[in-house]
């Protein structure tokens, strides 16, 4: 068996349908292994894409976020209204200020992001020069 | 059958065990909606207590969701609050596998989603919110205020911008509630849509009976969406409160 | 008419507006695919403005929901 063994690779010009019982044997072996390494992979593919799920995640967030501020506002504005009656120009002048806050948020995330990707884009630069 | 089950039926709260009257306090029971809570609680506390059991070196299966799970959300907090927030992953850790097992049971057959309603959202809310407050006040002290003005912002903007973040800091728990009853509350409602969809699809005979299947196609591809959706709701409410926490408790760094 | 019946309509009409959302998502997704087709190497890069795109236009959507909700409900 030792000298099975040290059969050359079907790389190197031998026929590649070599009928060697411990060839054939380590072919079962990886296929073997190889499979269960997919399942594996499989049963990870909900998170095999991290980066894309959380970029949904924080983009429906920041959804919420702007319908929040508006919806706060809102309330915060009838509520003043209620209590000073100033009849509906707490109202609207909340409001306004709730979509002003609105876009600013929208604004803000769109600022850190130009920022994290300048930032990638000065590192990977930095990098390419000091190869 | 002449009226048909209405698909917010599945968000009806039903009392199984009437505790008494409160007093000075609305009388209140143990309802379905307790129920599932205590039930999330207890399957959580299963997993990590069991799954510990064994503490062998190379872990079973049981014991290797539990250290995956503890080692998820170490590392989050790691990320995202930094080594002044390590006191604060107890509670993390409780939010994020609380709100991740009531979705994940919400979505068993004829079970009850807890997370679904907006008054227990809003409680988990409002608890991370005034906990967050509380600490940053403790920790910062009146220091606590310029959190509402941004650094590098001219003078003359200040009127405008202290009123924008004010507002801003005080969506935060709308926000963080509205956000997984929402999910929750239209992911489930659709499902009950499509699955009624079959159920008179099929009663309606002939070659609509044949094409039930496509409602039936509609409803387990929603299925694995949901679970998708329960995941990173859960995943999205833990990751904000790390980053409010981290806001408050990295205050000194300003 | 009464108040009710009123509410019903307006909340109908009010979220008429999310088709106006729906258009608006459906054209950023279809530029970000036209663009990621012509240039498939600078589609990471702009998967963020997708997503930051698709964000603001689904809460205008959501604000008409909101409205809706509110005209029914309070």
């Amino acid at each position: 068996m030792a000298e099975q063994d040290k059969t050359p690779p079907s790389g190197s010009g031998l026929p590649s349908d070599l009928t060697d019982p411990a060839l054939a044997r380590l072919d079962k072996g990886l296929e073997t292994v190889r499979g269960r390494q997919a399942a594996e992979a499989a049963k990870r593919a909900p998170d095999a894409d991290p980066r894309a799920m959380r970029a949904v995640g924080k983009a429906w967030s920041l959804a919420i976020e702007m319908v929040a501020a508006v919806g706060v506002s809102l309330f915060i504005g009838w509520w003043l209204d209620r209590w000073l009656g100033t009849a509906p120009w707490g109202l609207l002048g909340f409001i306004l200020l709730g979509v002003a806050t609105a876009m600013w948020s929208a604004i803000r995330t769109a600022m850190i992001m130009q920022r994290s990707q300048e930032a990638e884009a000065e590192a990977a630069a930095k990098k390419s020069e000091g190869e | 059958m002449t009226v048909a089950a209405s698909p917010l039926d599945q968000f009806k709260i039903k009392c199984i065990a009437f505790c008494g009257e409160g007093g000075a306090l609305q009388p209140y029971s143990f309802t379905n909606a307790s129920a599932f809570m205590v039930l999330a609680v207890v399957c959580a506390a299963i997993l990590m207590i069991y799954g510990m059991r064994q503490k062998s070196l190379v872990p079973g299966r049981l014991q290797s969701v539990a250290e995956l799970t503890y080692g998820f959300v170490e590392g989050m907090v790691r990320e995202n609050v930094g080594p002044n927030g390590r006191q604060y992953f107890p509670f993390i850790f409780t939010l994020f596998v609380f709100v991740l097992f009531s979705n994940m049971l919400g979505m068993m057959p004829y079970s009850f989603t807890v997370t679904s309603h907006i008054i227990v959202t809003f409680a988990l809310a409002m608890l991370v919110f005034l906990g967050v407050t509380l600490i940053a006040i403790a920790r910062n002290g009146i220091h606590f205020f310029t959190h509402f003005m941004p650094a590098g912002v001219p003078m003359w903007l200040a009127p405008i911008i202290v009123p924008i973040e004010i507002i801003s800091y005080l969506s935060r728990p709308i926000s963080l509630s509205l956000r997984l009853c929402a999910n929750m509350l239209a992911g489930h409602t659709t499902l009950k849509v499509f699955a009624g969809f079959i159920v008179s699809m099929v009663g309606m005979g002939g070659v609509l009976s044949a094409s039930g299947i496509l409602p039936m196609i509609m409803v387990v591809a929603l299925t694995a969406l949901e679970f998708l959706i329960a995941f990173l709701q859960a995943y999205v409410f833990a990751i904000l409160t790390c980053l409010y926490l981290a806001e408050a408790v990295n205050m000194e760094h300003h | 008419m009464d108040l009710a019946s009123a509410k019903m309509i307006g909340a109908g009409i009010a979220a008429i507006g999310m088709g106006g959302a729906a258009i608006g998502v459906g054209l950023i997704f279809a530029n970000f695919l036209n663009g990621a087709l012509r240039n498939p190497g600078a589609a990471p890069k702009l998967f963020g403005n997708l997503m930051l795109g698709f964000a603001v236009t689904e809460a205008l959507g959501i604000f008409a929901l909101l409205i809706a909700l509110l005209i029914l409900f309070v």
